[in-house]
């Protein structure tokens, strides 16, 4: 069986500290023409033992590392589609990239 | 265990409610869906449908075992994806029916969104049929559907799913009205994202307010490919 390896927990982007809060919307702003948030998470990545704290107790003083993963539904280049976004616990973009949307052709005729 | 009692349920459902009525037709009813990406965001899809009658009950005749080939579809539509989410799409079908051919014009709306744990979508079309000599035919129809991966949160290559469609068809006709709701649960099989296959029951009742329902009961299969 595989170890864990990170935990996700979907947030409000109104629990981001305002500061980091206000550089990933800026960023949002200038990658695409529109957007329309879809999800929200804060992403931890470490040890397992800090892990397991992070859920049990919220807190842990094991090292850590935090980032947010963002998903929107985006305007660029005359196209829309989904995109996920990750952030470092500062706001800095680490990674933007296209969600590959599931065939739907089953549900649409 | 709970997943397959849930299932069972799931078609036992329409063909209780078929049993609890007089039937009229069952049979079967094949559907390949050909869909071919024209741009990024535009496709279209080819549907081929056939329906074979095998057992028929009139009135308060008993079952009667009666092979017929009922009709043939073929569908065209071209639609534009607006979004990830939105599509609308317009096309033309035709039907051969006892040596006739009718015409149908079909503008659609489709939106799909994916949740956590299954993907559900909504469908507003319109439709025009005209046949030989016939009356137009307008129809409004909205479907509802549910797909949900059999395991796990999404439905991955060689692995199974489960659908469910209900959908409300209002037609006019002349000066006349009717309604009919198509149930349609199915166990489907995603042998890759594009293709899919998909075995079920379509369960349609129409005359729904009238009084004079009809009841149809297909052993449902269809094929889903983009190419």
């Amino acid at each position: 069986l595989g170890g864990i390896q990170d935990v996700e927990k979907t947030i409000s982007l109104n629990n981001i500290v305002a500061g980091v809060r206000q550089k990933i919307i800026q960023q949002l702003d200038s990658v695409f023409r529109k957007y329309a948030l879809e999800k929200a998470q804060v992403q931890w990545t470490g040890s397992g033992e800090a892990l397991v704290q992070m859920i049990q107790k919220n807190a842990t003083t094991l090292p850590l590392v935090l980032n947010y993963e963002i998903v929107v539904k985006g305007r660029k280049e005359n196209l829309v589609n989904m995109y996920e976004l990750l952030f470092d616990d500062s706001g800095k973009a680490v990674r933007v990239s296209e969600i590959v949307q599931r065939n739907t052709d089953n549900l649409d005729y | 265990m709970m997943r397959v009692i849930l299932f069972g349920g799931f078609i036992l459902l329409p063909l209780s409610m078929v049993w609890s009525q007089k039937v009229y037709r069952t049979g079967f009813l094949q559907q390949v869906n050909v869909n071919l990406p024209v741009s990024a965001t535009w496709r279209l899809n080819t549907k081929v449908e056939s329906r074979q009658s095998l057992v028929e009950q009139e009135g308060a005749k008993g079952w009667k075992a009666k092979y017929r080939y009922d009709l043939m579809d073929v569908a065209f539509v071209l639609s534009k994806r607006l979004d990830p989410n939105n599509t609308l799409g317009a096309g033309y079908m035709t039907r051969f029916r006892n040596g006739a051919i009718s015409h149908r014009f079909i503008q659609q709306y489709s939106r799909v969104t994916t949740y956590d744990l299954f993907r559900l979508a909504h469908r507003v079309s319109t439709d025009q049929t005209f046949s030989g000599g016939g009356p137009l035919q307008v129809r409004l129809r909205y479907r509802i559907g549910v797909e949900k991966a059999w395991n796990g949160k999404t439905v991955d290559p060689k692995e199974f799913y489960v659908k469910a469609n209900a959908e409300f068809l209002g037609a006019w006709e002349r000066d006349e009205t009717s309604l009919e709701v198509r149930i349609v649960p199915t166990l489907g099989y995603a042998f890759s994202d594009a293709n899919k296959f998909e075995a079920g029951i379509d369960y349609r009742e129409d005359g729904v307010f009238s009084g004079g329902a009809r009841n149809r009961l297909w052993i449902y299969i269809a094929w889903f490919i983009t190419v």
